[in-house]
């Protein structure tokens, strides 16, 4: 073998290093929690105020938590910023939180806490300019459905199975024509308090310097009761097996979207049962891919995700396109019995070694990306739960008992209600 | 809503580099040369290999990745692909694609205390000479490509734009057999990326095994890249309720200083919340949610500009007069000092997270220096220094030369319905017939 050249060039690059404690905040004011992440090195602060209120909250006012989440963010933007050019802010709508992230130097901590304050605040914006901006979320959605048709097709199978269209919209985009300011300023009202928020500041602060600019903003806030999620007690029939077959020129190739529930008979502790619950769904997702797609054809393309509520409740739902050959029909079988045979199949040691040692690589993996941090910290918070770290959380996966583990992955398997959405493309090939 | 934004400041500076100087300028496929660069974050490292290539047509591009990515993806012997990738979740190795004309790129990175793991790994799958075949369907299905007429979405624009302009050939397909012999032989080069980390025999280990033989694709004959004529394309839709407006073209730069002063006009145009596409098209007049520029290197001093905004069906023409305005005043020089400077700060944003996080991105700068072998000398890859230069101050008096006169660029519609004043311009305006892909007028308007 012949290496002829070896050359180097050299671009030297400061560092990121990623030592991180969760500090719940001694003096909360107003809010539900808060909490200061200090992380060495890094060069600026996020702030991440999550309303424990997202789409599943929208008291059958299909998309008024979105553009409820529009008008704070703008009405925060205006009123702080001099300047436009200024700001760095992410905001996002989810079934059960809405996220908002200011970002900045340390020199810019006022600035932040301002804009985030502001979100709290009544939205004061042109009439004019809230009514259209109605439009611009419209273009939103229809611009994320064309990207992503299967965000549409998810909503429905969770539709089917709830038997409730909150927050599951059939066409979001009409829906809109429904909102009014009035109605959403009342979304703001109701929801848009600091005692149905938690506030995570991370980065480049102290925990003293965080307790003082949340007294300072935040102190003249008081506890109210919480905004009760009346959706918790929305359950599917017992014993329902929902299925629908569609045809649309919406998506480009014929797509298969089903979502399950399955629950506990007993309450849980569901801040314990996190780290478990990470463990058992990579296990039985595991399964079904190796059934549907890695070994067998199946799937063309194949996704999952679960998601547990804080009650207990199980949500899975999984997206699957069809391999060359296969009918919808017989990927709704296949992927129905792959699920089934998850109760009589027998998890080994080393399945469960596998799959903490696969999370514990996730939590490590969190240090290459900011954003990825945020996420991770706004992901256990958005339940109202308390945000951990990774090295936290890769302790909690190291520690999480077995029994629980295979005690989620029996209610997964289960005969559970289910519904899914059999969609034909009517696109021409 | 979501509001861009990185804002990681560092400090750059190239300190110094050491050479052999290779032995000869043409591609010989028993020599492998190794290049090491240091720009990566702190804990990670990376290895690009390359298979020098030249492949002039993109159908030819895409089953080549698509044999790679099954290679990559399916079963290696008695190694099922679940162990495949349980081994690389939980040893963070990450594996990238990437095709030009004159190379196919893989990617391989991880922490560096697995890195040396990952190389067995990648070893391993190189020296599987079996590529399942339901894998590779999957992949070629996957590889597709999609017409941007059909999901009119702006991502899908730029790729089929930027697909037209690279690959300009009508080379026959190869066929499976000989395609698959262009990746079972020995890389023609290895980039490494990582700082203080010893690479020692890690090229060794990485080719053990691998055959070396003279691939067919290297002889082929390389295709310059076509430009896109100027002009006006529609595919009209009069059901549609929105419509993509594209207004652009691939450029080519005299200098890469000019192509990073571009670069920041086209920041100011249209990147994130303060610049003028979102200011003026969705703050003002609410007529998108996604009005936006585009910047995308696709070769030496060559990149991929333009604005697009999705507005509704039935006014499309004022949005469309409108992003022409934003480009005409810019170019005109009538920008703000402020907002220069924060259009040239997101573009060292960039750089520099392309720097840290993207090793391919890297590898591919290079090989449009270096594309047969390493320099004998320096390797000085001149866009880093020249981004870091450019002032703001100088691009208001030097817009009206850098940006490309609004004559010459391409306007793409998709969606609505014609504008009469637009379609009795017969010589620059195509209307796209349904299902057709945008070769059809691209060609029809180079043509004259």
């Amino acid at each position: 073998m012949k290496l002829l050249a070896y050359l180097t060039y050299f671009i030297m690059l400061s560092n990121i290093t990623n030592a991180q404690t969760v500090i719940p905040l001694n003096n909360t004011h107003g809010f539900y929690n808060a909490y200061v992440i200090p992380i060495d090195d890094r060069a600026r602060i996020d702030v991440q105020l999550v309303v424990l209120s997202g789409t599943y909250d929208e008291d059958g006012i299909s998309g008024i938590a979105h553009y409820t989440e529009h008008l704070a963010a703008l009405s925060s933007d205006t009123k702080v910023l001099q300047e436009p050019r200024q700001r760095d802010l992410n905001a996002f709508t989810s079934k059960v939180s809405t996220v908002y992230t200011n970002t900045g130097s340390s020199k810019e901590i006022d600035r932040i806490m301002l804009l985030t304050r502001a979100v709290l605040e009544t939205p004061n914006l042109p009439i004019d300019f809230q009514k259209s901006e109605i439009d611009i979320v419209k273009r939103e959605i229809l611009y994320k459905e064309r990207n992503a048709p299967v965000r549409w097709l998810n909503r429905l199978a969770l539709q089917k199975l709830y038997g409730s269209k909150s927050g599951r919209a059939d066409n979001p985009v009409e829906d809109l024509n429904n909102i009014t300011i009035e109605k959403a300023m009342s979304f703001h009202a109701k929801h848009y308090t600091p005692s149905n928020s938690i506030l995570i500041i991370s980065g480049d602060i102290t925990q003293s310097l965080a307790q003082a600019k949340v007294t300072e903003y935040f102190g003249n806030t008081l506890q109210t009761k919480q905004v009760p999620d009346l959706w918790l007690t929305h359950h599917p029939k017992d014993g329902l097996k929902s299925r629908t077959i569609i045809s649309s020129t919406r998506i480009l190739d014929d797509t298969l979207s089903y979502a399950k529930f399955f629950k506990f008979p007993e309450p849980q502790n569901i801040l314990g049962m996190q780290a478990s619950f990470f463990i058992a769904s990579d296990i039985y997702n595991s399964h079904i891919n190796d059934t549907l797609y890695l070994e067998g054809f199946t799937a063309q393309s194949f996704s999952q995700s679960s998601y547990i509520a804080i009650n207990g409740d199980l949500e899975y739902t999984a997206t699957l396109i069809p391999f060359e050959g296969v009918s919808l029909q017989q990927a709704l079988n296949a992927l129905e019995n792959a699920i089934a045979k998850m109760r009589t199949k027998k998890i080994t040691q080393k399945e469960i070694k596998t799959a903490r040692s696969k999370n514990v690589a996730y939590t490590r993996s969190l240090s290459q990306s900011p954003r990825a941090y945020l996420d991770f910290f706004q992901n256990l918070g958005s339940d109202g739960l308390p945000p951990t770290s990774p090295t936290e959380f890769a302790q909690m996966i190291a520690e999480a008992p077995d029994t629980e583990i295979l005690r989620i992955i029996e209610a997964f398997a289960s005969d559970s209600p289910s519904a899914a959405i059999l969609a034909n493309s009517e696109n021409p090939k | 809503m979501n509001f861009l934004g990185i804002f990681i400041y560092i400090f750059i500076s190239v300190l110094s580099l050491i050479f052999i100087a290779p032995a000869n300028a043409q591609i010989k496929d028993d020599v492998t040369y190794i290049t090491e660069f240091t720009t990566l974050n702190e804990n990670m490292a990376a290895a690009s290999l390359i298979w020098a290539l030249n492949v002039d047509t993109n159908d030819q591009s895409r089953a080549l990745q698509a044999l790679l990515s099954a290679k990559i993806s399916g079963p290696m012997g008695a190694i099922s692909a679940r162990k495949s990738i349980d081994f690389r979740v939980i040893n963070n190795i990450d594996l990238t694609i990437n095709a030009t004309p004159k190379h196919l790129i893989l990617t391989v990175t991880s922490p560096k205390e697995n890195f040396k793991d990952a190389i067995k790994h990648i070893n391993q799958i190189l020296r599987n000479t079996e590529i399942n075949k339901n894998w590779l369907k999957r992949k070629n299905r996957a590889y597709e490509e999609i017409s941007s007429s059909r999901l009119r979405t702006p991502e899908l624009l730029e790729t089929e734009l930027t697909d037209y302009t690279l690959f300009s050939g009508n080379s026959p397909l190869l066929n499976k057999s000989a395609l698959k012999s262009e990746i079972l032989r020995r890389p023609n080069q290895i980039i490494f990326n990582a700082k203080d980390y010893n690479f020692k025999n890690l090229a060794d280990v990485l080719m053990d095994g691998l055959l070396s033989y003279n691939a067919t694709l290297n002889n082929f004959p390389k295709k310059p890249y076509r430009k896109l004529p100027a002009g006006i394309i529609h595919s009209s839709d009069t059901n549609s309720s929105e419509t993509l407006i594209f207004i652009g073209t691939i450029k080519e730069f005299k200098t890469v200083r000019e192509q990073a002063q571009t670069n920041i006009l086209y920041k100011y145009m249209g990147y994130g919340p303060g610049s003028e596409m979102f200011r003026i098209i969705r703050q003002e007049k609410r007529a998108s949610y996604d009005p936006r520029s585009h910047f995308t290197q696709i070769g030496e001093k060559l990149a991929f500009t333009g604005l697009s905004a999705t507005v509704s069906s039935k006014n499309w023409h004022e949005a469309y007069d409108l992003i022409l305005k934003i480009y005409n005043d810019t170019r005109a020089g009538m920008n703000t000092e402020q907002g220069l400077q924060d259009s040239r700060n997101s573009m060292i944003n960039e750089l520099v997270g392309n720097l840290r996080r993207r090793p391919e991105w890297l590898a591919q700068r290079y090989l449009e220096l270096h594309p047969v072998k390493p320099p004998e000398q320096i390797i000085d890859i001149k866009l880093l220094n020249e981004s870091f230069s450019v002032l703001p101050l100088e691009l208001n008096n030097k817009a009206n030369e850098i940006l490309e006169n609004p004559l010459k660029l391409i306007s793409i519609i998709i969606g609505g319905k014609i504008n009469p004043k637009m379609e009795i311009q017969h010589n620059i305006f195509c209307k796209l017939p349904p299902n057709k892909r945008l070769d059809y007028c691209l060609d029809k308007l180079t043509s004259g």
